[in-house]
């Protein structure tokens, strides 16, 4: 049990290290605390194993969601978000970052680029969703908009995505 | 929003479900509606998927800096791979068991009578009677605890014909079931069933082939929950 366990977690952490601590630092913008909060993903990665549906997603989707997590409850009580997500979004032109599974990357290069065709009002409120992990009401006390307007705003760039993802580049 | 959602309301909240955001309150009015719904599941599953990509899409990968893999491994609660050797004083330690059987026997039947009420009364009493009636040779106890020092219950092993294990909760970290793993003085891993476990108490027994002595340790592990450990060695 011991070399099997130590030998698990060593792959894990090896095959995955990059993309966690990239999430990390791409929420809480600081090496340090990425660092810290990557490892605290990993930890609870590890408690959390027997919980992991394999029927529910992949093990990088998995990891990803623990880790946001934790990076959003290391920055929850800070005034001002720790990066700025406009500036996430300036690069979206479709440029591949770091080197994804190779199958994978040409619906993330479209997905990026969908992200970045739609109008700031669309995408701000879905990345501070998705990646921030902010509700609707809290964009929409950040953004200083109606909370029916940021739903029907997330709800609209959700379904465009969608659309664009389906029939491909336009 | 009412309790019974339609599927407008769900759809308004189908970003938060995805993206993990909702409320308690909200999921749960959304999953009422959801289990009878299946294209707001069929709806719920794509937006999860999503939300999924744009987490990959977005999140850049970055290689942390030097030494966070072995910093990571060293902070999982895995064993070391390192063999820990102790000098085998087992035998001495059995002789020295066999004299204060007896009296260990007597100390445990008070202890648990003072400790717990009527129920452990009786277990003390049953065995005190195995012991009596079955050629009881000693039984041993040990404390049974997380890493931290937190302790959850107490470990009874009986060396008799048979010999028996049993096992107490009382304070478990978490509810469900624990699978017992018996770790040998030859770090061996035997399983030994499992253990039910509600609202921090359980209990489990049963006779065991191993001879008392060649158990270095009982392990309860339950995944998400801390391993519980009693050493008897």
């Amino acid at each position: 049990m011991a070399a099997g366990d130590a030998q698990a977690a060593a792959t894990l952490v090896r095959r995955y290290q990059a993309r966690v601590y990239g999430l990390a630092r791409t929420i809480v913008g600081s090496p340090a605390l990425a660092e810290d909060v990557a490892q605290e993903a990993f930890l609870k990665a590890w408690r959390y194993a027997g919980a992991y549906d394999p029927r529910r997603g992949r093990v990088t989707t998995w990891l990803l969601t623990i880790t946001r997590n934790t990076a959003i409850d290391a920055v929850r009580y800070q005034r001002e978000l720790p990066t700025d997500p406009s500036l996430l979004l300036g690069v979206l032109d479709g440029r591949a970052d770091g080197a994804p599974d190779p199958s994978d990357v040409d619906s993330r290069d479209d997905l990026r680029r969908a992200l970045g065709k739609l109008p700031s009002e669309q995408s701000l409120p879905l990345v501070l969703m998705v990646l921030y992990g902010l509700t609707a009401r809290d964009i929409a006390e950040r953004e200083g908009i109606p909370v029916g307007t940021v739903k029907t705003r997330v709800r609209r760039g959700f379904s465009l995505l969608r659309q664009g993802l389906g029939v491909s580049d336009d | 929003m009412t309790d019974r959602a339609d599927c407008q309301d769900v759809r308004d909240l189908l970003p938060e479900l995805a993206a993990g955001v909702a409320s308690g309150e909200q999921r749960a009015v959304a999953l009422a509606h959801l289990t009878g719904c299946p294209d707001c599941r069929r709806e719920l599953q794509e937006a999860a998927t999503l939300v999924d990509e744009l987490m990959l899409a977005l999140a850049p990968e970055h290689e942390p800096p030097a030494g966070f893999e072995s910093r990571v491994l060293a902070a999982l609660p895995v064993p070391r791979p390192r063999h820990r050797r102790r000098p085998t004083r087992w035998l001495a330690i059995r002789a020295a068991a066999a004299v204060l059987a007896a009296a260990l026997v007597a100390v445990l039947a008070v202890g648990l009578t003072w400790r717990h009420g009527a129920d452990d009364r009786q277990l003390a009493a049953r065995y005190r009677q195995t012991l009596a009636v079955a050629d009881g040779r000693y039984l041993t106890a040990a404390g049974l605890a997380e890493a931290s020092g937190q302790k959850a219950g107490h470990v009874f092993a009986y060396q008799g014909s048979p010999s028996w294990l049993f096992v107490e909760l009382t304070a478990a970290p978490a509810s469900g079931v624990y699978a017992i793993r018996l770790v040998t003085t030859d770090n061996r891993t035997v399983s030994a069933g499992v253990c039910r476990v509600t609202a921090g108490s359980g209990a489990y027994g049963r006779t065991i082939d191993l001879a008392v002595s060649a158990i270095r340790r009982v392990e309860l592990v339950q995944p998400g929950s801390p391993t519980l450990v009693a050493t008897l060695r």
